[in-house]
């Protein structure tokens, strides 16, 4: 029995072990099942809101078409407009061909107009002309023509003995969406 | 100890060391073969032995004429491979004497005896043991007498040299006259009643001693005898018997001893325990427990150890639990398996959904944007009416009431300068307009204009009239019109 005493213990030892390892199997097991259980409900619920987002998806390309229709004409005046040398150009054309004398001129860039409830950049444009009121007149339905997008910001009338001068200052947007 | 957990964990530990002498021979042969060698002097018996339960089995026993060391052992060796055995009981027929001894101490118990004999004869025998010799010992079953066989040593050697040699490993050695007598005290000592004659023959040497209840006689034998001197010497002894006893007779030799002492007439009693047994004093060494030095060659050998049946649960234990752990560990990765490839399907479905969803959040916040910018512009474009047509308007709301004041012959107003200014970004536009004439007649113009603002749906946050030289400065802060 002495002889086998230590012998014994360490086999009842090792089947401890084996045992221990059999549970620890189970314990993987359980948390391969659990990690399973998890990943299958990720799944679901990752389904779930595809679906969800799927439909919101579609009923917002539905709903945009209206908007992209009106975006396809706005944008493209937009970025016509966003070229201040065309801009420039076409002042002094339509005050030439309204017989108006194109004075002054500048343009600077407002990064912080406050449109919509937040900033927005545009292009300010200041433009003289002088001549007759009339002409003064035809001249700017001309330029609102032209530039649908560009708001009036400034008009200003002044006269001298001789002369009428018409400053205004034109506002361009130069984009909407935010930064 | 590794060895030892190995022998343990593979149950090798509980099927005893064939040549473990502390074990009984039918416990150590019970699925192993054994070979019985009988040495008489002028050869050697050699009988395969199988154990079925405690009971020796003996096959066709083989007689081979001393013929030196390596012929028998050739011999030995050829019916050991034959009977596929690897161990073999030596039983000595010669090299011994017996003295009568009432000084042997008997021992507490067998292991005793084995470890006094081995380690210290001398507290068993009572005296010293003699030079050259081993010994055994068969007691009186219920008095202190013995008899003590002394067995010599050269004798021993040699039968232990000649299995050596053999390729057979020694699983006991002892004398069949002692064996039998011990044997016969043991297990048929009710034969002997009152008194009793032992008489035990083999086929070359003879055994007596007169037994008693409470004593034992002087022990006679004559050994290596052939079969001439061996039926004189019978004859001899015979002769001697008491009239009218009992005689346990084991005869193993081919004297018809029975009929030998009825021919003397004188009424004995003879009774013949062993009668139907071919070897009756291999059944005595085969049949014998070990124990008061039975076996003539113990402890000299390294043995394994012999593991008790209490520990048997231990391999039990030890493979239950491998084999519980290997089908559950088993079971058990393949589910952890199956699940792991489950759940990383799942993962890579549920990236696959993530990014459709994303795609489908892009597409959602494009359209969101797009519909702000367009909101955006629309918005932009409300609050940036042309200008052209409101100066129109005001122009001839201006031209309206000059003209109205010639007709009236009233005085009039003349606009100096005017401007519009519109306020960032909103709804709402501010109208400085100097008007250079009479109060009444700068205020109409003023009147015609506001007038104007109203019909249009511009609604006035504030109006300001303030005096310039040689006429009115408004200025009137107007909301645009709601679309």
């Amino acid at each position: 029995m002495k002889n086998y005493t230590v012998p014994a213990f360490l086999i009842l030892l090792l089947s401890a072990l084996f045992l221990f390892e059999t549970l620890q199997s189970f314990g993987r097991a359980n948390r391969a099942n659990n990690d399973l259980a998890s990943s299958r409900d990720e799944a679901s619920l990752a389904r779930q809101q595809l679906e969800a987002v799927q439909r919101a998806a579609a009923a917002a390309k539905e709903n945009s078409a209206q908007a992209d229709r009106f975006l396809e004409t706005w944008m493209a005046e937009m970025q016509a407009e966003s070229n201040i040398e065309q801009v420039f150009g076409r002042l002094d054309t339509l005050a030439v061909n309204n017989l108006l004398s194109p004075s002054g001129k500048n343009f600077t860039l407002n990064k912080n107009y406050y449109f919509n409830g937040r900033h927005t950049s545009v292009q300010n444009v200041n433009i003289t002309v002088a001549g007759d009121y009339p002409r003064t007149l035809n001249w700017l339905g001309a330029v609102e023509s032209a530039f649908p997008l560009a708001r009036v910001e400034q008009i200003s009338y002044t006269t001298n003995a001789n002369s009428l001068a018409l400053a205004v200052q034109f506002v361009f947007p130069r984009k909407f969406d935010s930064e | 100890m590794i060895q030892q957990s190995i022998d343990l964990a593979l149950g090798r530990a509980f099927a005893p060391d064939p040549i473990d002498t502390s074990v009984a021979l039918a416990r150590r042969f019970a699925k192993r073969p054994l070979l019985a060698v009988t040495i008489y002097k002028d050869g050697i018996e050699a009988v395969p032995v199988s154990f079925s339960g405690a009971t020796p089995r003996f096959g066709e026993a083989v007689f081979n004429p001393t013929g030196g060391e390596d012929v028998d052992a050739n011999f030995l060796r050829a019916l050991a491979e034959r009977h596929k055995a690897r161990e073999c009981l030596l039983n000595l027929s010669t090299g011994y004497t017996a003295v009568l001894s009432s000084r042997a101490a008997r021992p507490e118990n067998d292991e005793e005896a084995i470890l006094l004999m081995r380690d210290n004869p001398e507290r068993i025998l009572g005296e010293p043991p003699t030079q050259g010799c081993r010994h055994s010992l068969a007691f009186h079953p219920t008095h202190n007498f013995a008899v003590v066989f002394a067995h010599r040593e050269n004798e021993i050697n040699m039968a232990t040299a000649l299995a050596a040699k053999a390729e057979l490993g020694v699983a006991r050695l002892h004398c069949g006259m002692s064996s039998l007598l011990i044997h016969i005290l043991g297990n048929h000592w009710s034969e002997v009643e009152r008194e009793a004659e032992l008489l035990f023959v083999d086929r070359g040497s003879l055994f007596y001693l007169s037994v008693a209840e409470g004593s034992l006689g002087r022990p006679l034998f004559d050994v290596g005898l052939k079969e001439a001197a061996l039926k004189q010497a019978i004859a001899e002894r015979v002769g001697k018997l008491k009239s009218g006893g009992r005689v346990i007779l084991v005869n193993s030799s081919e004297i018809d001893i029975e009929s030998m002492i009825r021919e003397r007439g004188t009424d004995t009693n003879i009774i013949a325990p062993l009668k139907d047994q071919a070897q009756p004093a291999l059944l005595a060494c085969c049949s014998d427990r070990p124990r008061l030095a039975y076996d003539l060659y113990p402890g000299e050998r390294v043995v394994r150890p012999f593991a008790p049946m209490s520990l048997r649960i231990v391999p039990f234990v030890l493979w239950a639990s491998i084999a519980a752990s290997v089908a559950v560990i088993g079971i058990n990765a393949f589910r952890q398996a199956q699940a792991s490839r489950m759940a990383n399907g799942y993962r890579q479905q549920t990236e696959m959904v993530n990014q459709m969803k994303k795609h489908g959040d892009d597409v959602i916040h494009d359209a969101q944007s797009r519909a702000e910018n367009a909101s955006a512009i629309c918005n932009w474009l409300l609050i940036s009416p042309p200008a052209q047509a409101l100066l129109v308007d005001l122009t001839k709301e201006i031209e309206g009431a000059t003209e109205q004041a010639l007709r009236d012959g009233k005085p009039v107003a003349r606009v100096d300068s005017m401007s519009l200014t519109r306020q960032e970004g909103q709804p709402q536009m501010r109208l400085v307009i100097v008007v250079l004439g009479e109060p009444s007649a700068a205020n109409r113009i003023f009147q015609r204009i506001s007038a104007l603002f109203g019909r249009m749906g511009y609604s006035t946050v504030d109006l300001k009239e303030t005096l310039v030289p040689q006429g009115f400065r408004y200025e009137h802060l107007l909301n645009m019109p709601k679309p």
